[in-house]
């Protein structure tokens, strides 16, 4: 398809090498902060999947984020699983909550289907803070254990820096693989016109349905990086507050540009960090930060470098000069 | 091939269609007129699945069309375009084929992700039908272009190159030629007939009274959502009562902005 966003494997290459190099030069901090932003790019690009590809704004993902958690954190401490072995469940339970919550607001439009997200963020964080004898209420689920591969612990911040750059590359190209399929062409109609993808016989309700099952399925597998990194988690780590940080991260990134939002995550978790320095006043700076970046850059920060699209005029000029 | 019987809709108390009754034989090539509101393109909309009629039966070849969803009528060949343009204005020129070509392939987006050979061969062969359609069309040189920068006249066309792809035994057209200049003009009625004579059945809604006695042997005349006429192009036209309501109220209106 000509059109068709595809993986750079130049540019991937390139930009995987300087990771790799990353924690080797960095001072430990710096290493923790990446490991925030890998983990953070999963919901991210999970959220893409809603926000860039069906024109919908939601305000839960830090929810389904933080379902993923609970179902690993809890597996572990409590049924004692190994970690590996609650990836699956972790994913799945997040996807089943997403989409059982999402999947009738799945029908509303614009400000509605806000209004419904952050009913829905509301209410797993009711359900995790007060189903006590379940999660642990206000307590939280204390000693998640790290992950461990073939016998060795990942409980260092370098070891797992590179178990999330892992995880952040395979969902990165997961995630560009399924935008290049006919799924994501359909979900571009689809953004762009309900009614005339119906006339082309695309599933709108279906096509949309699956976009949620994987914007959850994501959320939850960052959920599952972040429980087995903290190691301690509570439930308002999953407030509506990171629900709003993330979307910004999925926006600021640019329309439909993966490589954008990866950018985003990585400039806005990282100021999250670095500005605590400014205390209270931390969301504050962080207002401003985003708001210059509105300003400055109102297409995403990617659009610093435009893409070359053929213009009708010019094609028109080439056509005719060839007769 | 499509029978509607007595269809009738109503918004909130406003009629829109009254006991509509309409056939469309294989093979033709009906034109469908009335003034402005007259109720042509509602009943496109009810034909498509968009609106669900309060009464009355749509069949297409053998089933009935009532409570259908429309994505199921496109994929029975029953396809139409839109009076107003609606196309995938981020896409490509291609990708907007693309999309609609997909529909009759094998294969899953999972196949897609996997990328499996079963699925290699759908994008291909959807790949080429679009292009095909591309080029019956006149729009291969366009074919990277943003859809939402491509020029108005050129829209019209990938319409019908969309429409087209998805090999439909009937086509709706509504309004093709509205809002081009009249060398466009010629261009589409060129692409109707051509189209037509690729065997497709086309039921066509248009102002323009030039193209529809120019392409259509059997017209067929809405006034305030009730059919008035029905028949040969040439007897419909000189019917007093077609007359009355169309050219008349044009007439009438052409003196008030005269006055």
């Amino acid at each position: 398809m000509t059109h068709q966003p595809t993986i750079r494997f130049g540019r991937l290459c390139a930009a995987l090498a300087v990771l790799l190099v990353l924690p080797f030069v960095a001072p430990n901090y710096v290493i923790h902060v990446a490991n925030f932003v890998l983990i953070m790019t999963l919901p991210v690009i999970g959220l893409g999947f809603i926000t860039g590809f069906t024109g919908r704004v939601s305000l839960s993902q830090g929810a389904i984020f933080g379902v993923g958690a609970y179902v690993t954190a809890l597996l572990t401490t409590k049924l004692g699983w190994s970690p590996l072995a609650t990836f699956a469940p972790a994913v799945l339970g997040a996807i089943t909550v997403g989409t059982a919550l999402g999947g009738p607001a799945m029908r509303l439009a614009g400000l509605y289907f806000v209004m419904a997200t952050i009913g829905i963020q509301q209410i797993v964080w009711i359900v995790l803070l007060n189903a006590v004898e379940f999660t642990g209420g206000p307590q939280g689920v204390r000693s998640i254990p790290a992950v461990g591969v073939g016998g060795f612990e990942i409980d260092s911040t370098f070891s797992f820096y590179f178990l999330a750059l892992a995880m952040a590359t395979a969902s990165y190209m997961l995630a560009k693989r399924i935008i290049a399929s006919r799924m994501g062409l359909r979900l571009r109609a689809i953004s762009d016109d309900e009614l005339a993808s119906s006339a082309v016989a695309i599933d709108v309700t279906r096509n949309k349905v699956l976009a949620l099952v994987l914007c959850s399925g994501w959320a939850g597998a960052g959920g599952f990086l972040y429980a087995h990194y903290v190691r301690y988690i509570h439930p308002d780590m999953f407030t509506l507050e990171p629900s709003i940080l993330l979307l910004t991260m999925s926006m600021f990134g640019g329309y439909r540009s993966l490589e954008g939002m990866l950018v985003a995550t990585a400039i806005l978790e990282s100021a999250t960090e670095y500005l605590r320095p400014f205390g209270e006043f931390r969301m504050i700076a962080y207002g401003m930060l985003l708001l210059l970046g509105m300003m400055f850059f109102p297409k995403g920060v990617l659009s610093l470098f435009p893409r070359r699209s053929p213009k009708p005029a010019q094609l028109v000029k080439e056509r005719t000069s060839d007769a | 091939m499509l029978e509607v019987k007595a269809v009738s809709l109503s918004f909130r108390g406003v009629r829109a269609l009254a006991a509509v009754d309409l056939q469309v034989a294989k093979g033709e090539l009906l034109g469908v007129i009335g003034p402005n509101g007259s109720g042509k393109s509602t009943l496109f909309n009810v034909i498509s699945g968009i609106y669900r009629p309060d009464s009355g039966s749509l069949i297409f070849e053998g089933k009935s069309l009532v409570g259908v969803s429309p994505a199921q009528i496109v994929r029975n060949g029953l396809v139409r375009t839109f009076q107003n343009k609606r196309l995938f204005v981020n896409l490509t020129v291609h990708e907007n084929v693309m999309v609609a070509a997909l529909k009759a392939e094998p294969g899953s987006a999972l196949g897609d992700v996997l990328g499996l050979r079963r699925s290699r061969e759908a994008l291909e062969s959807a790949e080429s039908r679009a292009r095909e359609c591309l080029r019956i069309v006149g729009l291969t040189a366009l074919a990277d272009v943003l859809t939402k920068d491509l020029p108005y006249g050129a829209q019209n066309r990938l319409e019908i190159a969309r429409a087209l792809v998805l090999e439909p035994s009937l086509l709706l057209l509504d309004e093709p030629a509205a809002g081009l200049n009249p060398s466009e003009r010629t261009e589409v009625v060129h692409l109707i007939r051509k189209i037509h004579e690729r065997g497709i059945t086309i039921a066509l809604v248009e102002h323009d009274m030039r193209i529809v006695t120019g392409l259509c042997s059997r017209i067929a005349v809405l006034d305030h959502g009730e059919k008035i006429a029905d028949g040969a192009a040439k007897e419909v036209i000189d019917d007093p009562k077609v007359l009355e309501a169309y050219f008349g109220a044009e007439l009438s209106g052409a003196q008030e902005v005269n006055a």
